[in-house]
């Protein structure tokens, strides 16, 4: 009887290859913009996104931190009062579409 | 093009006007945003609008818009609007008022607007202050909160705006907050479709003067109190009155179909024009 093989390798290292590696995952959003010129740095857009994807820098604006994490949904464009910051969605889906009352964030 | 860049190329001054002249975070510049997403989603031509303010932080509103604007005198929007809505009723015409405008100078036209039931869109920006002219006490200021002209409390009640509006026979009655911005598109779009009288009272956040004198901090700090505060009709009616103490209900408050003063004019003067023939023979 033979015996069985053993893999000694720990789960996780093994090595994959190239043609087999998963792809990364696809964003949902291809870029956030924020119009410097009109933003008055009040932290309303960083405060409220749920995914935490905006941050502060030192004066006080926000720049995008973690853009893998944006899921699209348009929260800080649609409560920034100074119409300062636009999220460019990869699908046809449109952020501000019909509100259902639902509220995120 | 991102949806917002669309909305603002097509209704907003933007090459003349931007950054508008609101302090940082405040409220009333989402409640534009609020405006343009539902006049778009509304289908109505931009020449088809009129826009008409009065006086206060919210009176700055048309000046910032593409449609056919007026900016009037503190208190009188209503007064100019319903002129404008019986000299040409293909015009839709939408009220914007701050709380002084509509419940203090302009308290009086306001009921009776209600009371006649004219087909206009009355959004009404509740701040609990006058913040422009350097936060005096309005009357929505909350009993026990301070202002300048109360700065050992102030000893009044405050005005409920939707309830008045209720009572005094509006078609179409909502209130939302600047947090739930998504619910106010709506409730906006309802009160501009609504045949009648259309109130959407929004309550807003001053932080640089009633938040200041109050403590209440940012006006981040002062959206999350109204994420918090908030109760939607639906589940206010499961709650009971000593839970909803203190809580913003928001959503549509009152939708009824009522007689509406255009119809109801129009009449009139059929009637005197039968009148008139039968005398002349």
């Amino acid at each position: 009887m033979e015996a069985e093989e053993v893999n000694h390798t720990p789960k996780g290292t093994e090595e994959i290859a190239p043609d087999k590696q998963p792809k990364p995952k696809r964003r949902a959003v291809k870029k956030i913009d924020i119009f410097k010129a009109w933003c008055k740095a009040c932290g309303i857009c960083v405060a409220f996104c749920p995914r935490e994807v905006l941050a502060i820098d030192e004066e006080g604006y926000p720049f995008v931190k973690n853009l893998d994490a944006c899921t699209g949904c348009g929260w800080c464009e649609i409560r920034c009062p100074d119409f300062a910051i636009t999220v460019e969605t990869r699908s046809k889906r449109k952020a501000t579409k019909r509100g259902d009352g639902k509220e995120a964030g | 093009m991102p949806e917002v860049t669309r909305l603002i190329y097509k209704y907003l001054r933007h090459d003349k006007k931007f950054p508008h002249v609101w302090c940082p975070g405040c409220g009333t510049g989402i409640i534009l945003g609020a405006l343009i997403r539902a006049i778009d989603r509304t289908g109505y031509e931009k020449d088809d609008i009129v826009l008409v303010s009065g006086i206060g932080c919210s009176g700055r509103m048309p000046v910032y818009v593409d449609f056919n604007t007026l900016h009037t005198t503190h208190g009188r929007a209503l007064t100019f609007a319903t002129g404008i809505k019986l000299a040409n009723p293909n015009l839709n015409v939408i009220v914007i008022m701050g709380d002084g405008d509509a419940m203090a100078i302009g308290g009086n036209h306001f009921i009776h607007a209600a009371r006649r039931n004219i087909e206009l869109t009355a959004i009404i920006v509740n701040n609990s202050i006058y913040g422009m002219t350097g936060g005096q006490y309005s009357p929505t200021t909350p009993y026990g909160m301070k202002a300048t002209t109360a700065p050992y409390i102030h000893i009044e009640q405050e005005f409920k705006i939707s309830e008045l509006a209720v009572t005094a026979g509006a078609g179409f009655v909502g209130r939302g907050t600047v947090y739930h911005a998504k619910l106010l598109d709506g409730l906006i779009e309802k009160a501009i479709l609504k045949k009648g009288f259309g109130v959407v009272e929004v309550i807003s956040h001053c932080h640089v003067q009633y938040g200041k004198q109050n403590r209440l901090g940012s006006a981040v700090d002062m959206m999350k109190w109204q994420r918090d505060n908030a109760v939607t009709v639906q589940r206010a009616k499961r709650m009971k009155p000593e839970e909803l103490e203190g809580r913003i209900i928001i959503g549509v408050l009152t939708d009824k179909e009522l007689p509406i003063y255009q119809d109801e004019y129009d009449k009139v003067k059929e009637r005197a024009k039968e009148g008139l023939s039968s005398l002349g023979g």
